[in-house]
């Protein structure tokens, strides 16, 4: 039924160019999302707030299906919100869609259990399982009582333009230095608020996200840190800079691609043959996945 | 309002300071193990019982006057404010005066004094969501992120570059957010606080400081 509607206002946008749209509707502007306070104060919005809560401190809510110390709204900015850091709300506009990384249509649900079995080095809740239906109802409540640009442009990761010079380790561990240190750490660890909260996500290394999460790949990881990095600095990294950086964050080992057959040529040749991944290739000493706690 | 009330606190406070090595003398002898502030040579020692005379026993602050507490932030971070202060980078008269007379050694001590003191953090209550929105949400339409998201949960502070917010003074909290904003203050490492400072309204800065200091009336939550 929803999709109907969304398919309707879709159409009715495009055809009449917004007439009968929503009063404030942002026909051409960013999208509107509602605010907490916004959450209605009965059994879908329990789910809705337990969702929330699952997206926050996903390690603490949803633990045995977390294998490291991100939680979802590390990435997905303004708690699955911001525009171009993946939000969840357009990304639950978006499915069922056909993904060439398992040659099939997948569910939103489905996603969500990627999520959980590569960025957060876990595995998959069961379809159903009150995690993914509590996920599911957030991202939901947030599309239904959103006034959505029709062309969704914040959804995803906006694509960067390949860079000037291809991306080089050395130039990248200055730019991670001078720009990144400060709240990941000096060896890409993260950092800990004094109470012991994890507060900035490790990038590399084996609290962090494996080599089958689309971080790994760096055009993925370069175009989320133009967008989205320092956090309140975005877009202030030139595109080279992005490029380099995300060079040094993904030369670096991190736990192991789930799909790991026992040999890193087959793994590469199977599900890492593009110049994105640097699954299989020797950088700064290290032949990456092949020593799966980081040793850098 | 806020900055002219501390201003003129604080140079009452400073006529105070001049006052101490008498004031805290008997006491000094049989409590204290530093020396206390004293001219000569290439500086002044640290004295815990002068910087107490202001930042209350064991660098609790006092929020009448809006002066910070100092125990348990990071031994780097108080470190770098006093050099700041010595430099006259971060403005202000009584804590210039001082730290210009402090060696590098006594910076040194003072800062590794009050970082080793356990941090007191104070339960954060908001009576609407509007009160905590800035400090755990942030306006990302404005690319603000929460407080939050780089101080830590409840602004408990994290590593050596994020100090903890929770329990500062509100009047302290303000008088930093508007000395960001003006300069009179470092701007932060990659000039991060400077940049947000800028974006934030006074009653954003008003609602964040009395947020942090646990003094926004509450509905849940204990009374601190």
């Amino acid at each position: 039924m929803k999709y109907l509607i969304t398919v309707a206002l879709l159409m009715t946008s495009l055809t009449t160019l917004g007439n009968g749209l929503p009063d404030g509707h942002p026909e051409g502007g960013a999208s509107i999302l509602p605010a907490d306070h916004d959450i209605p104060k009965d059994e879908f919005g329990k789910m809705v707030r337990q969702g929330q809560l699952i997206f926050s401190n996903t390690g603490q809510f949803a633990g045995a299906y977390v294998g490291n110390d991100l939680s979802c709204r590390n990435c997905h900015l303004d708690q699955g919100r911001k525009a171009g850091s993946a939000p969840l709300w357009a990304a639950f506009l978006s499915y069922p869609a056909y993904r060439a990384k398992n040659h099939r249509v997948n569910t939103f649900a489905e996603r969500l259990q990627e999520c959980f079995v590569y960025s957060m080095n876990g595995k998959a809740p069961p379809l159903g399982d009150p995690i993914l239906v509590a996920l599911e109802s957030y991202a939901y409540w947030m599309e239904k009582n959103a006034k959505i640009n029709p062309l969704l442009q914040e959804r995803g990761i906006p694509q960067l333009q390949k860079p000037g010079t291809p991306p080089s380790y050395e130039r990248g561990k200055t730019v991670y230095a001078n720009n990144c240190a400060l709240c990941h750490g000096t060896s890409g660890q993260g950092r800990r608020a004094n109470d012991g909260h994890m507060v900035f996500p490790p990038l590399w290394g084996d609290r962090s996200f494996n080599w089958g999460a689309g971080m790994a790949h760096l055009n993925k990881a370069a175009a989320y840190i133009k967008t989205n990095m320092p956090l309140s600095l975005g877009g202030s990294l030139s595109d080279q800079d992005a490029w380099d950086v995300a060079y040094f964050m993904d030369g670096h080992n991190r736990p192991q691609d789930p799909r790991y057959t026992g040999s890193v040529d087959e793994t590469r040749a199977l599900f890492h043959r593009t110049q994105n991944s640097l699954y299989g290739h020797l950088v700064a000493g290290h032949v990456l996945g092949n020593d799966p706690v980081s040793k850098n | 309002m806020y900055k002219t009330k501390y201003f003129e606190r604080g140079k009452a406070s400073l006529k105070a300071l001049l006052f101490l090595p008498l004031a805290f003398g008997t006491h000094a002898e049989t409590s204290l193990s530093q020396p206390l502030i004293s001219a000569g040579g290439e500086g002044s020692k640290f004295s815990e019982a002068a910087c107490a005379g202001c930042h209350g026993n064991e660098g609790d602050g006092n929020a009448a006057e809006g002066i910070p507490r100092l125990r348990g932030l990071s031994a780097t971070y108080l470190r770098e404010q006093l050099q700041a202060f010595a430099s006259d980078e971060r403005k202000n008269p009584v804590m210039n005066s001082i730290a210009q007379t402090l060696s590098t050694d006594g910076i040194t001590h003072a800062a590794n004094y009050y970082a080793q003191l356990p941090p007191l953090y104070r339960p954060l209550g908001v009576k609407a969501e509007s009160d905590n929105e800035l400090a755990t949400h942030g306006r990302w339409g404005e690319n603000i992120p929460s407080c939050d998201d780089c101080h830590g949960p409840e602004g408990k502070g994290v590593g050596e570059n994020f100090p903890a917010l929770n329990g500062q003074p509100a009047l302290y909290l303000e008088n930093q957010l508007q000395a960001f904003q003006k300069g009179s203050r470092p701007p932060g490492p990659l000039h991060l606080m400077e940049n947000i400072a800028k974006k934030l309204s006074d009653a954003d800065i008003r609602t964040i400081s009395l947020y942090y200091s646990g003094s926004t009336p509450m509905t849940t939550g204990g009374q601190p």
